[in-house]
């Protein structure tokens, strides 16, 4: 399908798509190649299914929530080429010395990427359930319930700095400081 | 901390608490008290419980009789009064009589000793004595007292009686241990010591279930973030990875019927540096935007090797276990060639001993009898 790749990506499409996401064209092309590929209807969007399709999505406990977030801002349930590459343009590693674009691979983008996945019910806070949610999903059946929630509790009470019960984004990210999000959640993408 | 700190300025005069050898700066730093403070409180907080700890007494004596302590005595110490000459107020030397009445030990044949000697160096601790049943009888008999009683040593029913001073008809020595199912591993009783109107009663209890911690006392956000990490990166470069397994496969079998032998990492590699040396050296002919022939084959081979990498690191990772009983048995400690590269079947294939003999069968012949059943 080498052909259809690259008469359905227009140059000018791929120089906004680089100034929106910095990836280089290279990597664009790369990545659209990839993105038809996954398109096995031909639809020209990704449909939930096609995301199902990849086997390690089954056994990746987060997998929902990852796929979930590539379908957040999109109509329809279908994710465009678009769409996809701005999701995955967050996972670009931070050069000290890259060119301040609409820069999406910022560690607030990061941070915010990784909230999203802790905030199952999309409400923009994290609350004491969504962590419990968390801690099952890793220890669970070594570890009684009523331990997990009160270590819940716990992580609640510390982080929760303005003490309603939730914890934002901005807490969050205060909580996350010490912990190296920019190299960890980056990509080496092939150039 | 602060609940025995309540408790003592509740009942200062009728509560009083020894020094043990784990009060102090250096075993706090090991263990993990320092790391809690700082996680739960500051250093300032940390600093005021070490200097707490340099005010708690190292003895006492109850009802006249007996000689309490955390370890046991000192050949430096001969009467109760070289006890109370000791300067307590600082961290604990590495040796002397204040290291001595914390860290010493009943020797282990303790009543039953071959010879007359007193104090034997302590290996298991590293530092002060093991003390013998003539010592202690010695000790107790000078200074008119009945028994030593003392912590230190873990035990299984929470105390332990040792033999008695022939003098007294008491136990010399006696050891109480109050924490159960010690680091969560011993499985012990615990006991206290109840002495009341001359009677000594022994109690004994069992561990509660005590809260869980994550370690370090981090909290879950923290904890579960490279969990998270891990899993969004696993799912993102599944999503990205250009070879799918069965393109790798016939690459693999492709390579294995030329060259008639299981396919190395490194070949791949060596080959990719080939092509690319070749195309350095036609560089400036080479226009930016058409992908030459030769291009599309290096592009081509650094995918492979990648992806080649990829699966490698991945089987490594699932298949622990064979990888870890395959190395042993290789008399270099290395997998043999073309073991990885077929994934799981030709790990647990190169696990059975057919296939190792005849892996390793130019090898020394020392090797191939301890394969022998």
């Amino acid at each position: 399908m080498g052909n259809r790749s690259t008469i359905m990506l227009q140059r000018n499409e791929i120089e906004e798509i680089q100034k929106e996401t910095g990836f280089t064209p290279n990597q664009i092309v790369r990545l659209y190649s990839r993105f038809t590929s996954l398109d096995k209807s031909n639809t020209g969007a990704l449909s939930r299914a096609d995301f199902l399709r990849i086997p390690e999505l089954a056994i990746n406990p987060l997998g929902d929530r990852i796929v979930h977030a590539f379908f957040r801002d999109c109509p329809d349930d279908q994710v465009n080429f678009r769409q996809f590459v701005k999701v995955l343009a967050v996972f670009r590693p931070v050069k000290r010395t890259s060119i301040p674009t609409i820069a999406r691979n910022t560690k607030e983008n990061k941070l915010k990427f990784a909230f999203q996945l802790y905030d199952l019910d999309e409400d923009s806070k994290i609350s004491a359930d969504e962590i419990l949610a968390v801690l099952q999903m890793m220890v669970g059946v070594n570890i009684p319930d009523d331990q997990l929630e009160s270590i819940a509790e716990r992580t609640l009470q510390e982080n929760d700095l303005d003490h309603d019960g939730f914890i934002s984004l901005d807490e969050f990210c205060a909580a996350m400081e010490e912990s190296d999000v920019d190299n960890r959640l980056s990509l080496r993408f092939l150039s | 901390m602060v609940y025995l700190a309540a408790q003592k300025l509740h009942h200062a005069t009728t509560l009083h608490m020894l020094r043990g050898n784990h009060e102090c700066r250096h075993l706090t730093e090991h263990f993990t008290f320092r790391a809690e403070c700082l996680t739960k409180y500051s250093e300032n907080f940390y600093r005021v419980c070490m200097e707490t700890f340099d005010c708690l007494p190292i003895g006492a004596l109850l009802n006249g009789q007996f000689f309490c302590v955390h370890g046991g005595i000192s050949p430096e110490i001969q009467t109760l009064a070289d006890v109370q000459k000791i300067d307590r107020f600082k961290e604990p030397p590495a040796h002397g009589p204040l290291c001595d009445v914390l860290w010493s030990d009943p020797n282990s044949d303790f009543g039953n000793e071959k010879n007359n000697d007193f104090f034997l160096h302590n290996a298991t601790r590293g530092c002060s004595y093991y003390y013998t049943y003539p010592a202690v009888c010695d000790f107790l008999n000078r200074n008119n007292l009945l028994s030593v009683i003392r912590a230190h040593e873990v035990q299984d029913m929470g105390y332990k009686m040792y033999k008695e001073n022939k003098a007294t008809g008491f136990p010399a020595l006696i050891t109480v241990f109050s924490a159960p199912n010690y680091l969560d591993v011993y499985q012990n009783k615990a006991a206290i010591l109840k002495y009341e109107q001359g009677k000594m009663n022994i109690r004994q209890f069992k561990n509660q279930e005590h809260p869980y911690w994550l370690p370090n006392f981090m909290d879950v956000l923290v904890w579960s973030f490279p969990f998270v990490v891990e899993k969004v990166t696993d799912l993102l470069l599944s999503l990205l990875s250009v070879c799918s397994d069965g393109e790798l496969q016939e690459e693999v079998h492709h390579r294995a019927s030329v060259v008639g032998e299981g396919v190395s990492y490194n070949r791949v590699i060596n080959e990719y540096e080939i092509v690319k040396k070749k195309l350095e050296a036609e560089r400036p002919a080479r226009t930016k935007s058409q992908l030459s022939p030769e291009r599309r084959q290096l592009i081509n081979a650094k995918i492979q090797a990648f992806a080649r990498m990829a699966r490698f690191y991945d089987i490594l990772r699932v298949e622990q276990e064979n990888v870890s009983k395959l190395k042993a048995v290789s008399p270099n400690g290395v997998l043999p060639l073309g073991a990885l590269a077929g994934g799981k079947d030709t790990l647990l294939q190169g696990s059975t001993s057919q296939h190792i003999r005849r892996l390793f069968s130019s090898h020394s012949p020392l090797f191939f009898f301890s394969l022998q059943p």
